[in-house]
């Protein structure tokens, strides 16, 4: 663990880390522009999922916010400010989670036990349930340990760990539905359980694929900035030599 | 790695153990040992809202959907009651003195909303808050059909498993109706807001060809669709 990588391995890292920031920033713009060219489906969202009800506020946030995701898409395929970008990132998910847990647990979580019970993986009702109570909170949770910066790297190996199984459900069950109406894939349309309402399958994937991402990126010890308590273990010192994960080393 | 494992297990089992807190302490949080979904509980194999898609591709199955929910429903004991048959007891001169009862399986934000005229509410997932006012009704009526919001819902066929279990309903003064709310406004039958015999009365005409609710529809409400996938 103490010993720096050998060069070869070092250099299929640094790759691999290059690849992944492009993913995201490539991700991030895709995103964003898709909003930007749809700007009533994602002014609806403002206003029916994020629950901002003022007409002014819910346009601004509409027109803006697209354009920010874009931004920050060209940022992190700049490789420019990695700190504020990690830490931007760190925020990012957790408000994203804090979202979606609250939205699944208040005020109706019988809605989300009826989503994950669709996806037919338990049987008996006292996991069902357990599931679709702890579920939503523990997002939550881990999102405001994101949020304040606190066990930072745990909660992130936590989301990765939701995360995975999440995707892999959602693209079976868009696959099924796709088999049955015919559609085509990214056609489908439905309620994944993940918060937001019925999304397009292709698009929630992107989506997915964007906060695996970021979670590995924290994962890899990014966004300590402004964190009260990084570690809550004592972490082991880093090579100096190592380079930073997904983003080129500091000038 | 390994610190951050360590600090995964951490935040899991912290995590866990206020995630149940949470649910406990809130006042709309799942009692978890509780069966929501009695019955059989066999899912159809339909996509969201196949059952209330008169369109296309959709259209081709959604007889064999109906056979099928249909053999479900008798398994569990319960009779399907398809978009004719709900007419007609809606139209049923008995509907006037309660002798035929409609049963709003949905919630009451969804039930406010817009709702069959004189249908009464029952969330299942608060029994505690409206068996009262359905109790007499339900057990004078002759004929009780109950609905939620078509498609892949099945809160009407647990709502009416669930009277029918505790209050002792018998099972051949029960129906479900296969389409639910969603097939009513869709074939622009009458649609009362507000509570019950509000006498707030909206038509809502089909649109053409789509099958869908029509556009300024006020149901269902802004999030029946998103947040519930119902028959």
């Amino acid at each position: 663990m103490s010993t720096s990588p050998l060069p070869g391995k070092r250099r299929l890292q640094d790759l691999a880390a290059l690849l992944a920031r492009w993913l995201l920033g490539g991700l991030f713009i895709y995103l964003g522009l898709s909003n930007v060219f749809h700007p009533a489906e994602f002014l609806t969202f403002v206003r029916q999922q994020l629950m901002v009800s003022n007409p002014a506020l819910s346009s601004l946030i509409a027109a803006g916010a697209p354009w920010l995701e874009v931004l920050y898409g060209l940022v992190l395929l700049s490789g420019m400010a990695p700190d504020a970008t990690a830490l931007v990132a760190r925020w990012w998910l957790g408000g994203v989670f804090i979202y979606m847990g609250l939205s699944k647990a208040l005020p109706h979580p019988e809605y989300f036990l009826k989503l994950v019970r669709q996806y037919d993986l338990v049987n008996t009702p006292l996991l069902l349930n357990s599931i679709a109570a702890a579920l939503p909170w523990f997002e939550v949770f881990c999102g405001v340990l994101l949020l304040v910066g606190v066990a930072v790297r745990g909660s992130a190996l936590m989301l990765l760990a939701m995360l995975v199984p999440f995707t892999l459900v959602v693209f079976k069950r868009g696959l099924a539905i796709a088999a049955v109406t015919g559609q085509p894939f990214c056609g489908v349309k439905f309620d994944c359980g993940c918060g937001a309402g019925e999304v397009f399958v292709c698009h929630k994937l992107a989506e997915n694929t964007v906060l695996l991402l970021l979670a590995a990126w924290l994962l890899m010890g990014r966004g300590r900035l402004l964190s009260l308590c990084f570690s809550l273990f004592r972490e082991q010192a880093r090579p100096l030599a190592q380079p930073e994960p997904l983003m080129p080393p500091a000038a | 790695m390994k610190g951050s494992l360590q600090e995964g297990a951490l935040v899991a089992v912290v995590g866990a153990a206020l995630a149940f807190a949470a649910n406990a302490l809130s006042p709309r949080g799942l009692l978890l040992s509780k069966n929501y979904f009695p019955g059989t509980s066999v899912a159809l194999p339909s996509p969201v809202g196949m059952l209330t898609n008169t369109t296309g591709a959709a259209s081709a199955t959604t007889n064999s959907l109906l056979d099928l929910l249909s053999a479900r429903l008798q398994a569990d004991g319960l009779q399907l009651a398809d978009s004719n048959r709900v007419v007609q007891f809606f139209h049923d001169p008995r509907r006037e003195q309660d002798g035929v009862i409609f049963m709003d399986s949905r919630d009451e934000e969804h039930y406010r909303a817009g709702h069959i005229p004189g249908a009464y509410l029952f969330d299942r997932f608060h029994p505690e808050n409206y068996l009262t006012n359905v109790l007499e009704a339900c057990l004078t009526a002759q004929e009780i059909v109950f609905y939620c919001n078509g498609g892949e819902c099945d809160d009407s066929e647990h709502a009416a498993i669930m009277l029918r279990d505790s209050i002792g309903i018998p099972k051949e003064k029960i129906f479900v109706s296969g389409g639910g709310i969603t097939e009513w406004a869709t074939n622009g039958l009458p649609i009362e807001l507000g509570p019950r015999n509000s006498g707030q009365l909206t038509n809502l005409v089909p649109t053409a060809a789509s099958g869908a609710v029509g556009q300024g529809s006020r149901l269902p409400s802004p999030g029946v669709q998103t947040q519930e996938s119902g028959r």
